[in-house]
Order: C-alpha cells, then structure tokens, then sequence
C-alpha cells in the first residue's frame, strides 16, 4: 500500500506530471463499510429492512472518463441481517433465497450513463436465487478520499426491484414485490 | 381472542364508547429502529435496534391525546458486524450493561396533515434523557389475516446529536448527526 503509493507519486515525479498518473483506479470493496440494506412493505404498515454485508468485489474508478468505470460485486446470502433471527434463518429456505442451491446475489456493471458532476445511473445485470436481471442503480460518488490515512472512496446507492422477477414472489403482495434498495460502499486501493 | 373481537363489537354496539382510549402494544419483530451515520464523510452506514416493547394509548375522538410510551433493548442492536456491535455495546459507546433500555415517552401531539403529526417527547438513551419531535406518518389501521387482528402502522423520521447523549467517541470523523427511521406496527 505504502510502496504502491511511492510507486505512483515516483511516477507522477518521474513524468512531471500535471494530470493523474492513472487514468482508472481499481478500489477493492471494504466489507465491513459495504452493506445493501433492503426495505419491503408489510401489509401496508411499516417498512422492515434486511441487510447484506461481506461484500467481496471491486471498483474501477476512471475520473478521466467516469463512464468507463465500472463495479463488480458478489454478497453471500447466508450474511443476511434484520435483525429477527428467525427471520434471516426464513430467508435461507427454499421459498426465499434458496441459499444452499444460490449462496450468492452479484452485480457486475454494464453500463454508466453519468448524470451530473459526482452522479450516474450504473446498469448490471443483477443474479439473486439464479435468476438474472438487467437493474439500473443512482449512484453517487459521495468523497475520494482518506479514512484513518487510508485512500478510500465512498459511494451512496439507490435502486428498486420487483422480488418476483427473481422467483421469490412468497406472500406477495402482502408482504410488497418491490423492494427498496440502498447501497453503501467504501473501497481501498 | 374470538372472545375479545365479540366484546370489542359489542362496545362498538353502545351508544356511547365504554372507553375514551385503546391500548395498543407494538409488536417487535415489526417495529425497528433504524440509524444511520456518516463515517468520514464517505457513507451512511445503518444499524438497527430492535426489541420493542410498550404502547400507544389511542384516544377515541382526539389523537392530540394520544400517549406513546416504548422501550428498545439496546441489547438487539445490530449492524451486521458483530464485532462492532460488541464495540457499539461497550462503555466507550452505549454501555449497555449499564443502560440496557432506549425509551421514548411522548409528551405533545401536534398534527400536521390528516396523517401526519408531530411527536415531541422524552428520548433517553446511555442514561440521559432529552426532548426530541419526531415527524410520524399513520400509514394503516387494516385488519392483518396472518394473526387475525387488527394492527395499526407508523412510520416516523428524525434526526439526533449522538454528543448530546453522552456517545460522541471519534467525533467528528463518525459524525454526531443520527438519522433515524423508525417503523412500528401496533396490536391491541
């Protein structure tokens, strides 16, 4: 990490540079600062929340050129957390996630169409129970950055999705199809 | 419970209402506390409290009169890292051997649409008691065919200083600001 950044600022030295030595960063996923939070509505009441963690992926961020960026990303399934153990025990089963055949959700970007100076929407093609699907994600570029010294970027995203499309369609529509994603991620160098 | 909805209906029946008030009581695995952070400026990380116990008095005519009394085990705290939920447990956050309940006791109802209201109350956690408004949402009363009752809803926002409760380690790189969301679905 350190020599990687003498390497770098050597370089950038070395060349005289005015612009980046890099043109795209690749940042991998800090897992204990990633997390997708996942909101449902219950009969219409209030709106429980499940979360996974234990993000493993990556970030390649081109500020020259931010819609060559791109994100790969895989969550396992058995990391869910709601907070009712009973609960994150349900989502393993066969009506719900089905984890022992699908241990994992991933998303690997296809596209980002950038709209605005720290925003874009970011298309990929998201695999949850096996079954994948084309979503599109608002990111933002929240900071490019240190955390306790350490090169980190950070990103905030938002994104809906119909359960259904995915085969996991138990108790709809008492308990909604759609559900509302947000996304939080920090990544290291 | 067949037994209680007969004589709900038979109140229901009288002229005039037998009581000025219901006593609804939350239901846990539905009513959470969510909480989000900034962390160095980079995210907005969510954990969650859980454990509700309490009641909300429901007046018959006047919800202005209505009395919200709930308390959080801060022993359910989660953020899915249960390494820092023992950190966020310890005597350098909440302490929670120490101060084992959150608890928020309303004291003025201010409506502020036909659904919407303004809670104003006492919030105490790690021991320390402030006032805080928290901006509620009734989002249902409808009967619930799953348990076979008739279950109410609420969603509600607000924003604390976590420095104000005596919990501001690392300030300002993990900010003081707290967001809160909170749902909860009520039973009688």
């Amino acid at each position: 990490m350190i020599r990687s950044f003498l390497a770098a600022a050597t370089v950038a030295l070395a060349l005289g540079a005015t612009a980046p030595a890099f043109a795209a960063d690749t940042y991998k996923l800090e897992p204990s600062h990633t997390s997708v939070t996942f909101q449902w509505t219950h009969f219409g009441f209030s709106h429980p929340s499940g979360k996974f963690m234990n993000a493993e992926g990556s970030v390649t961020l081109d500020q020259a050129a931010p819609a060559k960026s791109s994100v790969n990303v895989s969550f396992a399934i058995a990391g869910v957390n709601t907070g009712v153990p009973a609960l994150d025990k349900e989502f393993q089963e066969a009506n719900w996630f089905d984890a022992a055949k699908y241990p994992n959700a991933t998303f690997k970007s296809t596209k980002v169409d950038v709209t605005g100076k720290d925003t874009a929407k970011v298309t990929g093609d998201l695999t949850i129970h096996g079954v994948t699907k084309p979503v599109t994600l608002d990111v933002k570029l929240n900071q490019v950055g240190k955390e306790m010294g350490k090169d980190t970027v950070g990103f905030t995203a938002t994104g809906k999705i119909n359960r259904s499309d995915f085969g996991i369609g138990a108790y709809v529509p008492a308990v909604s199809d759609q559900i509302d994603l947000s996304i939080e991620a920090e990544a290291h160098p | 419970m067949w037994k209680s909805i007969a004589f709900v209906i038979g109140l229901s029946l009288a002229t005039t209402p037998a009581f000025a008030a219901d006593t609804l009581k939350f239901e846990p695995d539905h009513t959470y506390v969510l909480f989000r952070y900034n962390h160095f400026g980079m995210t907005q990380p969510p954990g969650k409290i859980m454990g509700a116990t309490g009641t909300v008095l429901l007046d018959s005519g006047d919800p202005t009169k209505d009395i919200v009394d709930i308390t959080l085990d801060m022993n359910s705290l989660t953020t899915g890292l249960p390494d820092f939920d023992t950190q966020l447990k310890g005597t350098a956050y909440f302490d929670v051997a120490q101060f084992p309940k959150a608890t928020f006791k309303s004291t003025k109802i201010e409506m502020t649409g036909d659904t919407t209201a303004n809670v104003t109350g006492d919030l105490t956690i790690h021991g320390v008691t402030k006032s805080v408004v928290l901006a509620v949402t009734f989002t249902k009363k409808a009967f619930n065919p799953a348990i076979f009752k008739t279950g109410y809803g609420f969603t509600a926002t607000t924003h604390i200083g976590r420095g104000d409760f005596g919990v501001s380690k690392y300030e300002p790189f993990i900010g003081d600001d707290i967001q809160l969301e909170i749902g909860a679905e009520l039973y009688p």
